[in-house]
Parts: C-alpha cells; sequence; structure tokens
C-alpha cells in the first residue's frame, strides 16, 4: 500500500534540499559557464538548463555531498553543446569602445580582440578546460571529473589551446586543429 | 609557457567573468524543483489550472485527451468501415415473371440498383427459374424448362445451365432433365446437385450430380417426395423434408435442419394461425425449444443462430396485412431478438397465408426478404434495415450473389 502522505513528505523534502543545492551552486555555476560562452545571457539559459536537467536526474544522485561537481558536470555538458551550436552558426558580439584610447588602450584591445578570435578557434573542449583550469581554478583531476575524460587528455588540450592562445599574443598565424 | 602570456589569459578571462548571477535567474532556477516533472513540453508543467479548488498540471490531462481522441478515432473509423460496408455489396440474382411471353426470366440487381439487367432471353413458353450463384460468385445455375404443359409444370423438358457473369455467356451443363424441384453447389464450387422431378410430379425422383467441368453426371434414385439438398465437403445427399399441404398446389417444408444436422427447426401448421407452433429440436439434448407462434425458420449458414417469422399476434391493418417481425435466435441460448418488421397479407384463411421466405447472405451478415412492402435486408449485428430496389417488388426466390474474388 503506497502511503501517499509519506510519499508526498519525501517529495517535499526533495524539493527543498534541491532547492537549496542549487542557490548555494548557482553563483559558482553562473560564473563558470558566463567566462566558457562570454555572455552573461547565454550564461542565465545554460545555468537554468542545467538546473532543469539536474532536477529530472537529482533522484539519481546517491551523496548530496557530490552535487557541486555533479552539477558542474552537466553544466559543462550544456555549455559543450552551446558552443558547438554557435560554431555552427557564429554570432560576433561587437565591443564599442568609447572612451579616448591611447597607444596602451590599443595594444589591449588587440590582445583582448587576438585572445577573443584564439577562443573562438579552440574546439569546444579546448576551450572548457582552459576556462575550468585557468579561471575556475580547478585541479588538473577535477577539470577530468568535470569533463569525464582522463587526466591525459585534460592536458593534452589544455597544452594545445594555451599554445594556440599563446601564439595569438605573440602575433604568430595561429594553427586550427 | 611566457608567464605574461598566462597573466594576460587569465585577465582575459577574468574580463569575462559576468560576476553574480541576476536575480531572475535565482527565482527561475528555485522554482524549477516544483514545477518540472521531466517531460518534453515543459511549459504545460508551468501551466497548472484550478478545478475543484485544486491545482492540476495539465500534463496528465493533455495525455488524457489524446488517448480519448485516438480511442474515438480508431472506433470511429471502425464503425464507418462497418456502416459503408453495408449493404452487402454482390448482384442479387431473382426470377421474374414474364406475363408479355408467358414466361419466367432472370434478373440481376445490386442492392443500390445497379448493375440491372436480365440475363435470359424472353422467349415464349421458356421458364428460367430457381437461380443459385456458385460460392466464388462468378457462375450461375438456373433452370431452364420448356415445353410445358399447359396445366402444370410436371412435364416439360428441362436443363441446367451455367451463365458467367463476368463474360456474359451461358452453358447448358445438364440437358433432357424432368422439372426440378432444386438445385445446388458443392462447397468448392466444381459440382452441381439436382433433385427433380417437382414433389407429385412422379413416383420416383432422382439426385443428380453433375461435374462442372467434365460433364459428368451420376444419379441416384428417390422417391418421389420434397428433398433437400445437403453437403458434407465434397459427397452430397438428399435429405427428405416432412410437409404439408400449403396455399395453392404448393407443399411447405415443416422441418428444416440445420446445416450441420444438429438441430431441426419445425412449425406445426401451414400459414399465419396464431397457433401455428415454431419449435426448435436439439437432436443431442433431445429437447425441443419453444419459440411461440412463427415461421418460415431459416438457418444461418454456420448455424450460429437462425431467422424467422414471429407473429405478433396484433389483429390485421384495415384487414389487409399484419405487422409481424423478423427475429433471430442465437443457437444454444435461443435468446431472440427482434429486428424489423415483416409486412404479410392477410388471407380469409390464416392457413393460406404465403410468409415471406427468410435468406442469409453467404457470409451471414445479413438476412433479406420480399414481403408486401417489397424488398428488405437486414444487417444481423446492428439492425439496420436497407430497403431493396423496387425493380424487386413481386419477385421471389432472391439468391445474394457471395462477395466476388479479386482477380
Amino acid at each position: 500500500m503506497i502511503d501517499r502522505a509519506r510519499v508526498a513528505a519525501v517529495e517535499s523534502d526533495k524539493r527543498v534540499a534541491f532547492a537549496q543545492l542549487v542557490d548555494r551552486d548557482l553563483d559558482r555555476g553562473y560564473r563558470i559557464a558566463g567566462v566558457i560562452l562570454g555572455s552573461g545571457p547565454d550564461a542565465e539559459d545554460a545555468v537554468h538548463d542545467a538546473v532543469v536537467q539536474a532536477w529530472r536526474a537529482f533522484g539519481g544522485l546517491r551523496d548530496t555531498a557530490r552535487f557541486e561537481a555533479w552539477f558542474q558536470r552537466i553544466l559543462v555538458n550544456v555549455c559543450r553543446d552551446r558552443l558547438r551550436k554557435r560554431k555552427r552558426s557564429p554570432v560576433t558580439e561587437l565591443t564599442l569602445v568609447t572612451s579616448r584610447a591611447t597607444p596602451d588602450d590599443f595594444a589591449e584591445i588587440d590582445d583582448r580582440l587576438a585572445l577573443d578570435r584564439a577562443y573562438a578557434r579552440l574546439s569546444p573542449e579546448q576551450a572548457i578546460t582552459v576556462v575550468l583550469r585557468f579561471s575556475a581554478d580547478l585541479t588538473l583531476e577535477d577539470v577530468a571529473d568535470r569533463m569525464r575524460v582522463p587526466v591525459g587528455t585534460v592536458k593534452s588540450r589544455l597544452h594545445t589551446a594555451l599554445l594556440i592562445m599563446h601564439r595569438a599574443l605573440s602575433g604568430a598565424e595561429v594553427i586550427d586543429r | 609557457m611566457n608567464a605574461d602570456n598566462d597573466r594576460q589569459i587569465r585577465a582575459w578571462l577574468d574580463a569575462r567573468d559576468p560576476g553574480a548571477p541576476p536575480a531572475r535567474l535565482r527565482e527561475a532556477t528555485a522554482a524549477v524543483s516544483y514545477g518540472t516533472r521531466g517531460w518534453r513540453f515543459p511549459g504545460l508543467d508551468y501551466m497548472p489550472v484550478r478545478v475543484f479548488g485544486r491545482s492540476w498540471s495539465l500534463r496528465p490531462l493533455a495525455v488524457l485527451l489524446v488517448v480519448l481522441a485516438l480511442a474515438a478515432a480508431i472506433v470511429g473509423a471502425g464503425l464507418l468501415y462497418r456502416w459503408l460496408q453495408f449493404p452487402p455489396r454482390g448482384l442479387i440474382a431473382y426470377t421474374v415473371s414474364l406475363s408479355e411471353t408467358g414466361s419466367s426470366g432472370i434478373r440481376l440487381i445490386a442492392a443500390d440498383g445497379s448493375g440491372a439487367r436480365q440475363i435470359t432471353a424472353s422467349v415464349p413458353n421458356l421458364f428460367e427459374h430457381a437461380p443459385r450463384w456458385s460460392p466464388d460468385g462468378r457462375t450461375l445455375a438456373f433452370v431452364r424448362l420448356s415445353d410445358l404443359n399447359a396445366f402444370g409444370s410436371c412435364i416439360g423438358a428441362g436443363s441446367i445451365v451455367l451463365y458467367d457473369v463476368e463474360t456474359g455467356s451461358e452453358r447448358v451443363l445438364v440437358p433432357r432433365l424432368r422439372t426440378i424441384q432444386e438445385v445446388g453447389w458443392s462447397p468448392a464450387g466444381d459440382k452441381v446437385a439436382f433433385v427433380g422431378p417437382s414433389v407429385g410430379c412422379s413416383d420416383t425422383a432422382e439426385l443428380g450430380v453433375v461435374d462442372v467441368a467434365s460433364g459428368a453426371l451420376t444419379r441416384t434414385s428417390l422417391e418421389n417426395a420434397l428433398w433437400m439438398l445437403r453437403w458434407d465437403g465434397d459427397s452430397v445427399s438428399a435429405v427428405r423434408v416432412p410437409t404439408i399441404d400449403g396455399p395453392a398446389v404448393e407443399v411447405l417444408p415443416t422441418d428444416l435442419p440445420s446445416n450441420d444436422g444438429r438441430f431441426v427447426a419445425t412449425v406445426s401448421g401451414p400459414g399465419r394461425a396464431m397457433d401455428v407452433a415454431l419449435g426448435v429440436l436439439d437432436r443431442a439434448a433431445g429437447r425441443m425449444i419453444d419459440l411461440g407462434a412463427g415461421g418460415s425458420p431459416s438457418w444461418a449458414p454456420d448455424g450460429s443462430s437462425m431467422a424467422f417469422v414471429q407473429f405478433t399476434g396484433a389483429p390485421s391493418e384495415f384487414g389487409l396485412t399484419f405487422r409481424d417481425r423478423l427475429a433471430i435466435a442465437t443457437t444454444g441460448t435461443w435468446q431472440v431478438r427482434t429486428l424489423a418488421d415483416v409486412t404479410v397479407l392477410d388471407e380469409s384463411n390464416p392457413s393460406l397465408v404465403r410468409l415471406p421466405r427468410l435468406a442469409w447472405t453467404r457470409d451471414g451478415s445479413a438476412v433479406y426478404w420480399m414481403d408486401m412492402t417489397g424488398g428488405h435486408v437486414l444487417e444481423v449485428a446492428t439492425g439496420r434495415v436497407v430497403d431493396l430496389p423496387k425493380d424487386l417488388n413481386g419477385c421471389d426466390d432472391l439468391q445474394w450473389q457471395p462477395t466476388p474474388r479479386a482477380d
């Protein structure tokens, strides 16, 4: 016999627990997504999608202590899908420079544009690896966990990505991989 | 790696940091666990409706509506298909009296009046009657009588003729017979059996079986009586039918066995007197089932039921006709359904009333008959009745074509 009251109570507890966990990890997740995607609105969409997916799969999470890593894995997948779609239909964001520019400003803008272009040339996996390592400051092992690949793969992707970005900064030709 | 480059990369990454999430994102994500149910149309989940003081998610309602719509569509399609299947397809063969030539002929017509044509020539003193369809519906066998003695039908030259419905060609299957009582096809359609002559015309009778392809004929002597042909696979036998004197010079069968012989319908007398009882003898059980006042029994081809005319006991309308009922009794349970009106001509002598003859289509889905209001066909499952074309009025011995096979 199903105890409907008990099921309802458990269900209610589950909702509350999930909401609390999401609220705790929302900031970090939003900022990671923002750096990966380079757009606040895109990051909002990606985080919301990830939260919806996480809720649907929440019943399968055995240890809520691992919620952060688990949620970030979902978020990474969502961001990766968005980057892939973006590669198929690229959108260029324009940055309007309104202040009076100095030669140093131009140099800074040049570097930023160079990195923008280099980042756009990275594969989604390479881009996310760079962000998780240098923006989210995750260890190589944690990056491997979020992306579900071996540590060696993380190192390889990181190496390639940084090579491309360094060469962009030095003005050298960027080779697509 | 260049440390300056690393710093620039970090600075570039930091510049992309959007900062704290906006309040709307926090609100939206907080609501997810209270609305999303893991469904492809989450939008509907966020549209709860309040009915009877409770909020209901639209999802189960939408699913229920879709299921109900599908079920209704399937049932509707089935009903429409059944509706369109009635009246049955196929041509009705019937004998028509040709007063202008003093003869009779055979005509065909569909239930909707299409395909009407006469398949025999209107030759004086040539009587073509008793059309019988082959099991595949492609060939019509009928009796042709010529040289009839003016005083009756006992003396004459008879033959059995086969008519190809598609080509319109005919051939004489058996020539030089006397008058013929009954003609019938074997279930395989490769033989035709007949019994003749007509009752009372001779001291003896014969049962003949003709191979349709070769024309080979075998004969068996019988005593002169009313005989019914019964096929058992490839072989045929003649079953004697008890009779009583009917209207004019007719004899009417009192006993009508079902095709498998398990049951025998019996009528206690001719005509339409209210004391004429209709019963069914269950041979295996050895008991008689009383179906009340009625007559004209007719067994379904598979023996699962029996149609008959149930006398209503209502007085004659204007002294002219009775409105009786066409009834169908289910074999075994003997539950009776009365399904349609049958209009019977009132005679001054009730025993002289001619009851309509009831016939079944080959597939057992319909019963058809001629009465005082014309021809009718009844769909057994639903009780739906359709009137047949007026061309059939006054005719008798209607024979519905079995569903023709596609080539």
